[in-house]
């Protein structure tokens, strides 16, 4: 591929020491990122891909968090290796983030311009007044209407979308964006705000050249948003793909099941059941080596519950993992035709 | 078709208080004038974003709120004109599901006492029978009677949903009002609660009002569906008219914005550019959506538009369809 990376993640693990026992969060994750590019983090709750993302800029709470193994290159250094002050600078300047919860991101006793000009007077040291007005610029990029009224506003006097808009603004504050987590941004949202959300987004990311890894679990956003996806389950990767390998030929059985759950798919406009997945997310705390999605999956085998499966790769840059392969790719674009 | 539900210019309004020196109270218009029946067997969708007023018409319709004003009438009786006695005989009748099966399930109480406490309060039998009836109605939503003595922190968020829904069941009603009942689900867990909700239908013979936000399920279960704007309803079509022919131009702009699961329509989607939702405590005049419409015209700022029948069984309220 000729495209740059821009961040790589390999192998890494991350383990929760809790009193019920050892909390294996994500296991045994690799992944990369180009530059420009949106990569989409599939999965449902508890499948890792929130601590992926707080893996990456170094918000896991430790302890009791703990990260085994791995390493995370961005732009040529080991961010697991830096200190925190090296990785609190990066944080401010070249990878940011964006929140679920509009609503309890945002600081409510500071106004929303003093709250955009911290990001610029604690990383780029300017002056309040300087910093002010680069607030109302930013305010003005993510379409706020009369940014600079607006800037004097508290969180409270905002709707729902608007702060999202100020968390993105706030985002955006680094000078040379390089890349922006966005964990379920637009869930707390309503259609309407969220459509309007992503739009802006994908403005944004053309015109400040960002990559984006977008964290998710409406299969809906990954379509519209998505260059490639990573599915996760249970801590684990599953599929890797680019957005349209993963929609037109899904090949693990728990991406093929969770795309036969959506009520939306094509083929129930005449039916009046659900193909759902049987069962229930596994408790990370009893999983073993094996495969996580073998006692919810129509294909296990004996061997499914000893180890998990190497990679198998279908395509280029479309990859799963499991240990069915060519069973289930034979069988599994049957029953999703 | 008979009518279970009919429901006649119901209001419902709450009073803010002021939160400033001035003297004058505000009006929050939750439910403004909605009318609509249903019919027995039907699955009536009805959506919105959040506060549009779906919940608490589908809590009004139950007589878990008092009206403003306005009738529900269930099988021509109107609920709010009930006294306290008949209205509980009557429960029996009506339930609900509610959404957060984390919130809705007393912590301190197991299992078995969660389902069989309908089953006490309305006398259903002799404690053998109750026993009997728990039994069997958790093995109809899918939950192992054996673990009725455990508590709901040690079930998982699908299995909660299943109890709540074992709860609104254990009564035999013939209507249920599921309030965003899977919207706090995993999608692949969301699939078997839509299914068993459908499965619990034909057995024993519902009718549902299915409240919820997310499209793509209301348009998979209903078999009619609402559209409701800051308290009114704006549009109202069989499923599959709905989605051949969407009248009102706020209904055409939430389908669009509600992202499709093929990335290949991506770029062939129409935009429609739209603000936020204005407040619903002075909702702006004429049509509550003018101000969002890119069809506004003048008429739409100044009177709101009726809800009337375009086509058969097809209702929407907007100016673009009809003469003032």
């Amino acid at each position: 591929m000729s495209e740059e990376t821009l961040l790589s993640m390999e192998n890494i693990n991350v383990h929760f020491n809790t009193r019920r026992g050892v909390v294996k969060a994500v296991r045994d994750l690799s992944l990369y990122i180009n530059k420009g590019e949106t990569l989409a983090l599939v999965g449902e709750s508890g499948c890792g891909k929130s601590v992926t993302a707080h893996t990456i800029n170094q918000l896991i709470p430790m302890p009791p968090g703990v990260i085994e193994s791995g390493s995370v290159i961005f732009q040529g250094r080991d961010l697991l290796q830096c200190t925190q002050r090296e990785v609190q600078d990066l944080r401010g300047t070249q990878i940011s983030m964006i929140f679920q919860e509009p609503m309890t991101s945002l600081n409510p006793v500071f106004k929303i311009g003093d709250q955009l000009a911290d990001v610029f007077m604690a990383h780029q040291d300017m002056k309040k007044k300087e910093a002010l007005a680069k607030a109302v610029e930013l305010l003005k990029l993510v379409k706020i209407p009369s940014p600079e009224k607006r800037a004097y506003d508290y969180p409270h006097q905002l709707s729902g979308g608007m702060r999202q808009r100020v968390m993105i603004a706030m985002a955006l504050a680094s000078p040379d964006s390089g890349l922006m987590i966005a964990d379920e941004p637009t869930t707390a949202l309503d259609v309407t705000i969220q459509a309007q959300i992503l739009d802006l987004l994908n403005d944004l990311k053309d015109k400040v050249n960002m990559s984006l890894l977008l964290i998710t679990h409406d299969m809906g956003v990954v379509a519209e948003m998505a260059d490639r996806v990573v599915v996760m389950y249970a801590g684990r990767k599953v599929e890797e793909g680019t957005v349209y390998q993963i929609f037109d030929n899904p090949s693990h059985p728990y991406t093929l099941g969770l795309l036969n759950s959506l009520p939306s798919n094509d083929k129930y406009k005449n039916s009046t059941r659900l193909e759902a997945i049987p069962g229930n997310v596994p408790d990370l705390l009893s999983l073993g080596e094996g495969c996580p999605f073998a006692n919810r999956c129509n294909w296990s085998s004996d061997v499914c519950n000893k180890s998990f499966p190497g990679k198998t790769e279908l395509a280029e840059g479309h990859s799963i993992w499991c240990h069915n392969a060519t069973k289930v790719i034979a069988e599994g674009t049957k029953t999703n035709g | 078709m008979d009518k279970l539900l009919e429901v006649k210019n119901l209001k419902k309004y709450y009073h803010i208080s002021s939160n400033n020196m001035s003297s004058q109270n505000a009006v929050l218009k939750a439910v403004d004038d909605v009318s609509f029946d249903l019919g027995k067997g039907e699955i009536l969708g009805i959506v919105g974003e959040s506060g549009c007023g779906k919940s608490t018409l589908g809590k009004t319709i139950l007589r878990l709120h008092d009206k403003t004003d306005g009738q529900v009438l269930y099988h021509g009786d109107d609920l709010f004109e009930m006294k306290h006695q008949e209205m509980t005989a009557l429960r029996k009748q009506m339930q609900m599901v509610f959404q957060d099966p984390f919130s809705s399930l007393n912590p301190r109480k197991k299992i078995s006492s969660l389902i069989d406490q309908p089953l006490r309060i309305h006398n259903y039998g002799t404690p053998a029978e109750i026993v009997e009836k728990v039994e069997s109605i958790m093995e109809e939503v899918g939950i192992n009677p054996h673990y009725k003595k455990r508590f709901p922190h040690q079930f998982s968020g699908g299995q909660r949903q299943r109890i709540g829904i074992a709860r609104a069941l254990a009564l035999n009603p013939e209507f249920v009002v599921c309030d965003e009942a899977v919207s706090a689900l995993d999608v692949s867990v969301q699939a078997q609660i839509l299914n068993l909700l459908l499965d619990l239908r034909e057995k024993h013979d519902l009718t549902y009002i299915f409240i919820a936000h997310d499209l793509a399920v209301v348009e998979f279960i209903s078999t009619r569906i609402i559209v409701m704007y800051l308290g009114k309803i704006v549009e109202v079509a069989s499923k599959e008219d709905l989605k051949k022919n969407r009248l009102h131009p706020y209904t055409k702009a939430l389908f669009s914005a509600f992202p499709m699961t093929d990335p290949h329509q991506r770029d062939k989607k129409e935009k429609i550019v739209m603000g936020d939702v204005p407040s619903p405590i002075n909702p702006p005049s004429g049509c509550h959506f003018h101000p969002r419409c890119p069809f506004a015209k003048d008429i739409c700022r100044q009177e709101y538009p009726p809800l009337k029948e375009l086509e058969s069984g097809h209702f929407a309220a907007c100016w673009l369809h009809q003469e003032s």
